[in-house]
């Protein structure tokens, strides 16, 4: 089966045409990827050098005292809290 | 050949076609229809984020004992406020300072009326996201103005500006609702490397005495041999206090003796610069609309105090949102930075005053 010329073209500008509109729909409809977000806590012991990373509580704050520290039973206290992007 | 002649026929027609839809408007008609299904589409995304934010409030406000909180956030759900006349200058930023704070009073006592049981911390973190809905819900109601009025009109131009700048809004409209969750449940957002700033300099030093003052905490430490005034809004709620007027206070309080003011705050980063870059310059790094900055523009001239300023760049997404791990380690520098800003530009006992700028949720002091 052979096409001449300007079959060819017709084709191929029908190809065009549909390639724009789905890639029209597709830009419409199709959502960015969100990243995986997790919150952490960074404690710190106010005595010694202890450091721990937990996972973030509803209520955890700057400056909060929580928990006692494992080397010398101090006080822990919130010293950081922030987001990490988990990757897939 | 009669195949060819038939082709031929097709594509006369396809040509006289795009000939005649091209001098009768005809393409644009089509463009403009591709463009609003396009507009409303993410129209409709806002419309649920606007929707969902509201739903969270009056679901929260129902927890807290609220009653009626459907009616009472559809009725401040369109709050506004009325900028003053801009082409009378004089007295300008006394107007601006009355109507934020009449602004900011009502909406203190809407809350206070509606959770009298409530504290200060949850009130606070409620008016931050009532905020937040308001800017989804305005949002919304002016893309919907102008995609409707473009149709009405049939206003190719508006609409096509509209889908240019749907992108841009999107972001806009995705980063407020985002930043919902972390004013709700209190959690730092990028605005707060002020705060942790300020927060890191309390623990570093010895504390002397600690106030609050409109909102505002005033921390007095021995921090490097020096008097060290830092100020920082009261957390750990969602809050900015009133830097600029108590730093102003504070300055003529001490009769204007006073060797450095450094100001500490989140800036927006320009397209290509890294999320946490740290920059120095002078002035006052502060984004209110006016009466907090010239403040501390005023009081430091007034008694030529110089007057530093430390930025922590970012884009609008991460000053809204959770704060990101590379910004709380970005505020941790920022922190050395200060200290080596006040030992290099000061002697020994001099007073110095450091301010940290910003939403303070999540941040004690």
């Amino acid at each position: 089966m052979s096409f001449d010329q300007n079959t060819l073209l017709m084709i191929a500008v029908v190809v065009m045409v549909i390639a724009t509109i789905v890639k029209t729909l597709l830009d419409v409809y199709r959502r960015p990827k969100e990243p995986v977000i997790v919150m952490k806590t960074l404690l710190k012991c106010i005595k010694c050098d202890y450091v721990k990373e937990v996972d973030y509580q509803q209520g955890d704050f700057i400056g909060l005292l929580k928990g006692k520290c494992p080397n010398c039973s101090s006080s822990l206290k919130v010293r950081g809290i922030y987001a990490i992007e988990l990757k897939e | 050949m009669a195949n060819s002649s038939w082709l031929d026929y097709v594509w006369q027609l396809v040509f006289i076609t795009f000939f005649i839809m091209i001098i009768t408007g005809t393409n644009q008609r089509i463009q403009m229809k591709i463009w609003i299904y396009d507009i409303r589409s993410k129209l409709n995304v806002i419309r649920s984020y606007a929707e969902s934010s509201r739903a969270k409030i009056i679901d929260a406000l129902r927890k807290l004992g609220a009653r009626d909180p459907e009616y009472s956030i559809a009725k401040y759900i369109d709050f506004f406020a009325i900028s003053p006349v801009e082409i009378e200058p004089i007295d300008i930023i006394k107007r601006l300072d009355h109507i934020l704070r009449t602004e900011e009073k009502a909406i203190k006592n809407f809350f206070e009326k509606l959770l009298p049981n409530a504290g200060k911390y949850e009130r606070s973190l409620l008016e931050s996201s009532l905020e937040v809905a308001i800017v989804l819900n305005y949002l919304y109601k002016v893309i919907r103005h102008y995609i409707l009025l473009g149709e009405k009109q049939n206003n190719w131009v508006l609409i096509m500006q509209l889908q240019l700048q749907m992108p841009e809004i999107m972001k806009v409209a995705t980063t407020y609702y985002k930043a919902l969750d972390a004013f709700m449940s209190a959690k730092p957002v990028g605005d707060s490397v002020g705060a942790i700033v300020a927060y890191r300099l309390i623990e570093e030093s010895e504390v002397l005495s600690r106030k609050t003052v409109e909102d505002t905490a005033i921390v007095e430490a021995r921090l490097a041999n020096r008097r060290v005034f830092i100020v920082k809004a009261e957390g750990p709620g969602s809050n900015v206090g009133k830097p600029g007027k108590v730093l102003s206070d504070l300055v003529e309080e001490l009769n204007g003796n006073i060797d450095l003011v450094i100001t500490v705050d989140a800036a927006l980063k320009l397209e290509g610069e890294e999320d946490g870059e740290i920059s120095e310059g002078v002035g006052a790094a502060i984004g209110d609309p006016g009466p907090e900055k010239i403040a501390i523009e005023r009081a430091t001239a007034k008694y030529n105090i110089p007057l530093r300023a430390l930025v922590v760049k970012m884009d609008l997404a991460s000053a809204l949102k959770p704060l990101k791990k590379e910004l709380y380690e970005a505020a941790e520098r920022a922190a050395d930075y200060v200290k080596r800003l006040i030992v290099e530009n000061t002697l020994e006992n001099a007073t110095v005053i450091v301010a940290g700028i910003g939403n303070t949720v999540g941040v004690a002091q």
